[in-house]
């Protein structure tokens, strides 16, 4: 029986995604809240969507946030604090997170996995890989390392192109941000 | 038998025989006692030899000794003879003794001294009583011959010590520093030989050592005199902030001229003197200088205690110097060591403890500090502080050696400040085997810039209204610190060990440019995903975008802009105000560019339509802001 929305409490959460330009942050975001995986890169200097979504019988306003990847929105990214690249996820935008937004909650999530068809099982990454660009893809283990290391409460993997893992993407994430309760906002981080 | 034969004519030749038989023995019978007589009598001689014999036995060994005795005399008394001759010739030795080694010459008048002692030598082995009165005639004769040989002595080495020379005059023309003469040399040495040969029992010094130091002393003293008091004449300063420079203390030339005249005395002595008593005679003849010299460096001492901010250079230049000296000294003599480290003591402890006095000056200044400038300009201490490094670089070699002895880290402890010694418990970082000297100068420096970082951001937040010109004030800090150790010889010690200048950048940008985050609140909005007109993702036309709102959301956008408007405006204007490095100026201006203008473009880009042109909203185009974010740096 479908309750209605305004029957149960509304809460609030925000999700900022991080990763390096053109990781795929965009298409990522697009796939989720319009179900169509755009063809024409645009680097993003900044967009904040609300997006309704229900997890576990809540309702969750999701804020959100896809950032600029690009080295020279560094700076302006601060402002909304947050960073990533696969290599980088641990060099720079784990960095960048603590000194912004120390003690959030984070959530990774490896992106482009089609890559890995693509490259025949070859171990590619899904990094920023742009069309016909052969470049190694990394296994699940190494990502799961990864978010080991960096204390990620989960490790994802999903293809925005394929519309694959995407929803299950965000809905982990904005569980995370719900078990965190009165605390403040909730950043996810996206690794390409 | 021929008896029985012839009986008739045999009878009166029976009568003969039978008288010859009888003949025979009484003849027999006559020898019989003759015998017997002669053996009483035998028996009678041996008692009576034996009795001889007992007598003449004793009578003959007193005899032999008689004869030795005689002999024994005969030596006596020409030993006698001997002995009675010099006396006899005491007079000649006398006369030479007499007229001096002067008029005599030295090798005769030498001679007949060692003639005359050799005599009362003599005579005191024998002890005659016969020769008392003469052997004090000797002893005195003697003991005026010594005397006169070390005024000999002493006149001769005054004749050729003048009262005093110009040290300059040998360290300006490269000459060698005078020494004393090849013939008096000789002569020194003659007289200098005997009455260390005659002295010898005595084992105290010999006079002529005492006589070399008295008369050599003075004058190494007295040349000295004027560089000594130059030293401390040069220290007195005209004006009291300037810092000390390097050599233009006159205790380089001090330490030349010591050099010089020190050397050339060593020479002296050990052509005069015997290898053992050339460190002995060596040492007192310099005392005098020396004490000087530690007088001197006592009042260099209280010189720098008293100016230690600007003079604690001369400190480590004195150290340095003095550890020169006493090396070549030590090379060249073997000598002097002890006492050139004991005179050099009080400064090499000053020079010590400056360091950590200097560190804590630094911090008191700051901690007294009342109030900053409120536009977030720079304040002295910082450029003075890092003067202080910069001078204390040139003086790197000396400053090395103390950091040595200091130990990593040594200017922390308070033992070290407060004046002792810490050579006498020294701590365990000063046996840190692979403690290089310019590297603990290093984390000195290191410590240094810490210290004025640290307490400055503290006086800072206390003292500053809000972050952003407390981050201006620690900016400039930094960047001060940044170009004085870049434009100084602390650029190849310190350049590869300033991560910790980032830090600081970074968190005095963080601070300034916090006001970026106000201002791009004005600039967010938010696109709700279950409303219909939403705006593809990319470059937007803004007409679309402005046409697609309600009136309610066109409001808000009008709001935003107002608000953007007033606060860049006043973050721009307050930006102005401010006093900043132009290296702060660039890279706080380049900075807040960064993060503003891109939030500006897009918003501009979506929503200028919304006063359609007329400037009523959008103050700004794309350009003329972009003309502002750019003038924020320059």
């Amino acid at each position: 029986m479908p309750a209605l929305c305004g029957g149960s409490k509304t809460v609030q959460r925000k999700l900022v995604l991080l990763g390096d330009g053109a990781c795929g942050k965009t298409s990522l975001l697009n796939v989720f809240t319009r179900g169509y995986f755009p063809t024409v890169y645009e680097p993003t200097v900044f967009e904040n969507y609300v997006h309704d979504i229900f997890v576990d019988n809540v309702h969750i306003e999701l804020s959100l946030w896809d950032t600029a990847g690009q080295e020279e929105f560094d700076r302006l990214r601060s402002l909304s604090y947050a960073k990533t690249r696969w290599k980088n996820v641990e060099s720079k935008w784990v960095g960048e997170i603590t000194d912004n937004c120390p003690g959030v909650k984070l959530v990774l999530v490896a992106l482009k996995c089609d890559l890995r068809e693509n490259g025949e099982g070859e171990e590619d990454d899904a990094d920023a890989g742009e069309q016909r660009e052969k470049r190694p893809t990394i296994t699940y283990d190494q990502g799961l390392e990864v978010a080991r290391r960096i204390n990620a409460l989960r490790y994802l993997e999903c293809s925005a192109m394929k519309n694959r893992g995407v929803n299950e993407a965000f809905t982990e994430a904005a569980r995370v941000a719900l078990s965190v309760r009165k605390d403040r906002e909730d950043s996810k981080c996206v690794i390409m | 038998m021929a008896v029985g034969l012839a009986s008739s004519g045999h009878s009166t030749l029976d009568e003969e025989a039978r008288a010859e038989v009888d003949v025979l023995n009484s003849r027999l019978e006559k020898t019989t006692q003759l015998t017997k007589k002669i053996q009483s009598c035998l028996g009678r001689l041996d008692a009576t030899g034996k009795s001889v014999r007992d007598v003449t036995g004793p009578l003959n060994g007193e005899t032999r000794r008689l004869q030795t005795l005689g002999n024994n005399i005969d030596s006596v008394l020409a030993a006698i003879e001997r002995l009675r001759q010099p006396a006899d010739s005491k007079n000649d030795e006398e006369q030479i003794i007499r007229v001096g080694p002067d008029k005599a010459g030295l090798p005769n008048y030498l001679a007949s001294i060692k003639r005359l002692t050799k005599s009362l030598t003599d005579m005191q082995a024998s002890n005659l009583r016969a020769n008392q009165q003469t052997m004090a005639d000797l002893a005195r004769l003697i003991k005026s011959g010594n005397t006169q040989l070390e005024n000999h002595f002493d006149k001769l080495l005054r004749a050729e010590t003048p009262r005093s020379i110009e040290p300059l005059h040998y360290i300006t023309k490269d000459k060698p520093f005078p020494v004393l003469s090849q013939d008096k040399i000789a002569r020194l040495g003659l007289v200098y030989s005997y009455v260390a040969a005659s002295q010898q029992q005595g084992g105290q010094e010999s006079p002529v050592a005492r006589i070399y130091a008295e008369v050599r002393g003075p004058y190494l003293s007295l040349s000295l005199a004027n560089l000594a008091a130059a030293s401390v004449n040069t220290a007195k300063k005209k004006n009291p902030d300037a810092i000390y420079r390097a050599g233009t203390n006159g205790i380089g030339t001090y330490a030349q001229a010591m050099e010089g005249l020190f050397l050339a005395e060593y020479d002296n002595v050990c052509s005069i003197f015997t290898r053992e008593d050339w460190g002995i005679v060596f040492q007192s003849t310099c005392q005098a200088a020396l004490a000087e010299l530690a007088r001197t460096l006592r009042e260099l001492n209280a010189h720098i205690k008293a100016h230690l901010h600007t003079d604690c250079y001369l400190a480590y230049e004195v150290t340095e110097i003095l550890s020169a000296l006493s090396g070549k000294l030590d090379t060249r003599t073997g000598e002097l060591k002890g006492s050139l480290a004991a005179a050099a003591k009080p400064v090499r402890e000053t020079a010590k403890s400056s360091l950590s006095e200097l560190l804590d000056e630094t911090r008191r200044k700051i901690g007294g500090l009342q109030v900053l400038p409120s536009d977030g300009a720079p304040i002295p201490v910082v450029s003075e502080s890092m003067q202080r490094l910069q001078a204390m670089v040139e003086f790197l070699r000396p400053i090395s050696s103390i950091m040595v002895s200091l130990g990593d880290g040594g200017w922390k402890s308070s033992a070290a400040s407060n004046g002792r010694s810490t050579d006498a418990i020294p701590s365990l970082a000063s046996f840190d085997i692979g403690a290089d000297g310019r590297d603990i100068f290093a984390h000195y420096c290191l410590d240094t810039i810490d210290v004025l970082l640290s307490s400055l951001d503290q006086k800072a937040r206390m003292l500053l209204k809000g972050r952003a010109v407390a981050g201006v004030f620690m900016a400039n800090t930094v960047v001060i610190i940044g170009r004085m150790v870049h434009d100084s010889d602390l650029a190849p010690l310190l350049e590869s060990r300033l991560e910790v200048l980032d830090q600081w950048r970074k968190k005095a940008t963080a601070a300034y440019t916090d006001v970026c985050k106000d201002l791009s609140v004005h600039l967010f909005d938010t696109i709700h995903t279950n409303r219909s007109h939403r705006p593809t993702s990319g470059p937007a036309d803004s007409a679309t975008v402005i046409k697609g709102l309600g009136s309610k959301d066109k409001d808000k956008i009008k709001e935003k802009f107002t608000q953007f408007n007033s606060a860049f405006d006043d973050m721009v204007s307050r930006h102005k105000s401010y006093s900043m490095e132009r290296e702060v100026r660039k890279m706080f201006g380049d900075d807040i560019r960064q993060k503003l203008q891109p939030l500006y473009d897009r918003f501009w880009d979506r929503y200028h339509e919304i006063d359609k042109g007329k400037g009523k909203y959008v103050k700004y185009d794309k350009s003329s802001i972009a003309a502002v974010f750019l003038s924020l740096a320059s």
